[in-house]
């Protein structure tokens, strides 16, 4: 056979054009433009070609056929239709129960996720907070806020409505700032600042709302290890402080002392 | 646009097309509205897996085709018809077939064509589905389809001639009778 033979091509041709449009049906068009005797032919061609397809289609389904196929089609559709069309025990659809079932799923992730990252932490907050620090002293995790400047530092904390010392205690405004933290602590505020000491240390001051830890603390450091650190946990006013290092109390303590005076005066000065 | 009012638009659109293809297939009218029936309630069933609904047509001849090919076929002898590569001068009809032309002698002249050629000549002369539809449904190639389209022609023409004579010899006998 041929392909190129246009006569072959143009009997394959509907003669209501539908197919006029197809590259090759195109080209065999165009060819009886040159050829007289090829337009002749197509011409007729397609005249018996109409009629025969007229008189084919005027053929009628017998009536009743289209209704029994519907009804044929409504008696399959449990089986074709959508599943989420379907109806489970005739009450809801399967679509509705998979709605209702992803609406439980998402609060049973958000339950989740809130045991185990808020409420769930059975760590003391101290400690809770000295392995936060030790991952920020590793480089493990990242400081959130990176800055130089406490003012400022101090402001993006406010924005995250965590607890802040109002003043930089003088023993701590010598040392070089990183920047800060803010964490939760069974789901409420801990924010975490943290300082260069000397060449190869890190000192962190640490704050948090005194109503949120069960703690009885003054205004009397309370020095303790925790997590490796030395610790200073004190109370000014509506904060609870800690101060954590891996150092000596005997270095950690002159920061103390003027830290604690330098809260007490920020406070006493706002009062 | 519910399931109910998408599967109604679908038989509307097709059904007759169907029934006709199902009726020069299997040759009674019976036959051809089980297979229509049979081709719906298929796509009722499988029709949702049809991933691009512009492919429904072509998916439902198909599927009614090969019923067929199932169903039917298996009791009927199948002559195998040698193609050759020539494209033969089409019959000459005479305008008074076409005067006395209905869709009942098309379909008659249609069931006596060869099976090789029936299936694209009634597919093409539907008008539903174009050459290269009607490859695919058969699965044959292209060219394979051009070719039974033009010999299929040359065999329905003839039919339809000699159809035509049949019955002007019957209606004179029936004139001389009279």
């Amino acid at each position: 056979m041929n392909m190129e033979d246009p006569r072959l091509i143009l009997a394959a041709r509907r003669p209501g054009g539908e197919d006029d449009n197809e590259q090759e049906v195109a080209a065999a068009l165009d060819a009886t433009k040159h050829d007289p005797a090829l337009a002749e032919w197509a011409e007729k061609q397609s005249s018996v070609d109409r009629k025969i397809s007229a008189a084919l289609r005027a053929v009628q389904p017998p009536a009743g056929l289209r209704d029994r196929i519907l009804a044929g089609g409504r008696a399959s559709r449990p089986r074709g239709e959508n599943w989420f069309e379907r109806k489970m025990w005739g009450v809801m659809t399967y679509g509705e129960i998979a709605a209702i079932a992803a609406v439980v799923m998402l609060l049973g992730i958000a339950v989740f996720y809130n045991y185990f990252t808020q409420t769930n932490d059975e760590r003391p907050w101290q400690l809770a907070a000295a392995e936060k620090a030790g991952q920020f002293e590793s480089g493990r995790v990242a400081l959130e806020h990176i800055d130089g400047v406490f003012e400022t530092t101090v402001d993006w904390m406010r924005e995250k409505a965590c607890p802040t010392p109002a003043v930089l205690p003088a023993g701590l405004r010598g040392l070089g700032l990183y920047g800060c933290s803010v964490s939760k602590w069974n789901g409420k505020p801990i924010g975490i600042v943290c300082f260069r000491y000397g060449k190869e240390h890190e000192v962190h001051l640490v704050s948090i709302d005194a109503k949120n830890v069960p703690d009885q603390l003054t205004a009397v450091p309370r020095w303790t290890e925790v997590g490796g650190y030395t610790s200073a946990q004190w109370r000014e006013g509506a904060t609870v402080y800690m101060l954590l290092g891996k150092l000596p109390r005997t270095e950690l303590e002159p920061l103390i002392v003027q830290a604690t005076a330098a809260i007490r005066f920020s406070v006493l000065y706002f009062l | 646009m519910n399931v109910d009012h998408t599967f109604q638009l679908l038989v509307d659109q097709h059904y007759g097309a169907l029934y006709r293809f199902g009726l020069s297939l299997a040759g009674n009218a019976d036959a051809a509205s089980d297979l229509v029936q049979q081709t719906f309630f298929l796509w009722a069933e499988k029709g949702h897996q049809l991933r691009d609904p512009s492919k429904a047509k072509s998916w439902l001849f198909t599927t009614l085709y090969r019923e067929y090919l199932g169903t039917y076929r298996r009791a009927k002898n199948h002559p195998q018809v040698g193609l050759d590569d020539t494209t033969g001068e089409l019959p000459v009809i005479s305008p008074e077939v076409f005067a006395n032309m209905d869709g009942s002698a098309v379909v008659v002249a249609l069931a006596s064509l060869d099976e090789v050629f029936r299936v694209p000549i009634t597919l093409f002369y539907l008008q539903d589905v174009s050459y290269k539809e009607i490859a695919g449904i058969l699965e044959v190639p292209i060219g394979t389809v051009m070719s039974r389209l033009s010999r299929g022609k040359e065999q329905l023409r003839a039919l339809l001639r000699d159809e035509s004579t049949s019955n002007v010899v019957r209606f004179e006998a029936r004139k001389g009778a009279a």
